[in-house]
């Protein structure tokens, strides 16, 4: 066998190489992004603030209730004073701690439920109408109905059933997250080591890279164009726009992750040029 | 040693690697496409989706058609929300919108057709709900003998009562609604003036006297 072919051979194993580096890096910043995402409770709660959940949440409580109230010889105003913003997100992020497994203790509402007995029953002396036991009985049924729309919008359905596959989600990702790190590594030492003159090392380094940061924001980029995300069916505003908020934030991340990508392509491209001109000198 | 330019290598080779990870990608998960494809019929609509209620109001005034048959393909059909009509009850001084549908906000503004009875013509029961403190808080005060007119975008209703009763709520037999005779039921909680929400109902029965068919064969 001449030179010549050999470096052919040894290009061409370099590509096939370079490919297989691509595609690990692909898996492996799929795996970083569902880790940073999915599977992390803070990502979920900065969601919940960036898409307004609470004051959505609030909004749709307050306008259940006002049917209540058109139902039950309140005012509309009473139903206004019975919420605030740090009740709902103590709840909501109780129902977030069972959903990832941070507690196992579910979400009650009774203390809601009692308050606002207290308070009903408070406005019905201050209207001078008999507490009789007929309407006490309304009362507390008016309460304990408040109380489960309440629980119904501030808790998250099947959080605990849901919580069960997450560690063994994480376990999964964990091993998959090494055993692609591993291969990446071993793939960037092989062919740093089958090539003599290392600017065809870098070069492959570039063309791995270049073709994992197609992969990482072709996607994204037609879900985020398309208006994908928008055509979620979720009636609901507050799960609407977190739903959408959430997708799309998945969606940024790849795209923040080809980012730096980019950044490495172009340090990689100095070092190319570096090792080519030594090679030329050489 | 010889170099000769990789530019285009440089912009064909990743292009290629691209295509190969999404065709690696595509025959993954192309043995669970039709689940794909289903998951996402059922969680995605095919157009923006849009949580603002748009309630529509297809009534002005009610043609003046009291007898007789209609098309049902020349009916508009109100969709879940609508104003459609109104109920007219002179004798309880009750005179509400009528709604398609008996959510929220039909309520807050008006009486509602359940979406799962009938609407008048139909040849089936109409069950129409209402507050008892706000729309139907009259509503004991309307008699056996007493005319209900239903003014619709389609047509004149007068039904005429013929009876009243106090149910408890979750007693399903205080209405039919897979009657075959044309019938209206109004329905409210009820004590009217209790305050809270009660466990009884209070319904108003009555039949047809006159108003357009449906034709549904047409």
């Amino acid at each position: 066998m001449n030179g010549s072919t050999k470096s052919k051979i040894k290009k061409i194993i370099s590509l096939i190489l370079a490919l297989f580096l691509s595609l690990t890096m692909a898996l492996s910043v799929l795996v970083l992004v569902i880790q940073n995402t999915v599977l992390n409770p803070d990502y979920l709660r900065n969601q919940l603030s960036t898409s307004h959940y609470y004051d959505n949440v609030i909004t749709e409580v307050e306008e259940k209730f006002s049917s209540y109230a058109s139902a039950s010889g309140f005012d509309d105003s009473f139903f206004k004073t019975v919420l605030n913003i740090n009740d709902v997100q103590l709840k909501v992020n109780e129902s977030l701690s069972v959903l990832y497994g941070e507690s196992d203790v579910s979400i009650g509402v009774s203390d809601f439920q009692n308050t606002l007995y207290s308070k009903l029953v408070q406005n019905v002396k201050d209207r001078k109408i008999a507490l009789n036991t007929n309407t006490d009985k309304a009362v507390r049924l008016l309460a304990q109905t408040c109380a489960e729309t309440y629980l119904q919008y501030v808790s998250i359905p099947y959080a605990k059933e849901i919580s069960m596959y997450f560690p063994k989600l994480k376990h999964i990702l964990f091993y998959l997250q090494i055993i692609s790190l591993s291969l990446a590594v071993a793939l960037v030492l092989l062919i740093f080591f089958i090539n003599h003159w290392k600017h065809r090392a870098v070069r492959a380094y570039i063309y791995a890279m270049a073709g994992t940061t197609l992969m990482l924001t072709v996607l994204p980029v037609v879900f985020l164009i398309s208006g994908f995300s928008n055509r979620i069916a979720l009636i609901s505003k507050s799960l609407y726009e977190l739903a959408v908020c959430y997708l799309n934030g998945i969606a940024f991340l790849s795209l923040e992750v080809a980012l730096i990508f980019v950044v490495a392509l172009v340090l990689l491209s100095l070092l190319y040029r570096y090792f080519l001109k030594k090679a030329k000198n050489g | 040693m010889h170099h000769r330019s990789h530019t285009k290598d440089f912009i064909l080779i990743p292009i290629i690697y691209f295509l190969l990870g999404y065709l690696i990608l595509f025959l993954l998960i192309f043995p669970f496409r039709h689940t794909i494809s289903s998951a996402i019929d059922l969680l995605f609509f095919n157009k923006p989706n849009s949580t603002e209620e748009s309630v529509g109001n297809i009534f002005s005034t009610a043609p003046d058609i009291s007898s007789g048959t209609i098309k049902l393909s020349s009916i508009k059909f109100p969709t879940y929300g609508a104003r459609f009509g109104k109920v007219e009850i002179s004798s309880a001084g009750i005179n509400a919108d009528l709604y398609f549908g008996d959510g929220t906000d039909q309520l807050k503004n008006g009486v509602g057709v359940y979406n799962g009875s009938s609407i008048p013509g139909y040849g089936q029961t109409t069950l129409i709900a209402g507050h008892n403190h706000t729309f139907f808080h009259t509503l004991g005060k309307a008699k056996p003998g007493d005319k209900i007119q239903i003014d619709t975008n389609y047509g004149k209703y007068v039904y005429q009562i013929k009876k009243a009763q106090i149910r408890n709520a979750s007693d399903t037999s205080a209405y039919n609604l897979q009657s075959k005779k044309e019938n209206l039921i109004l329905y409210t909680c009820y004590p009217f003036n209790e305050i809270g929400l009660t466990a009884q109902r209070y319904y108003v029965y009555a039949d047809m006297i006159s108003g357009p068919k449906i034709d549904k064969q047409e």
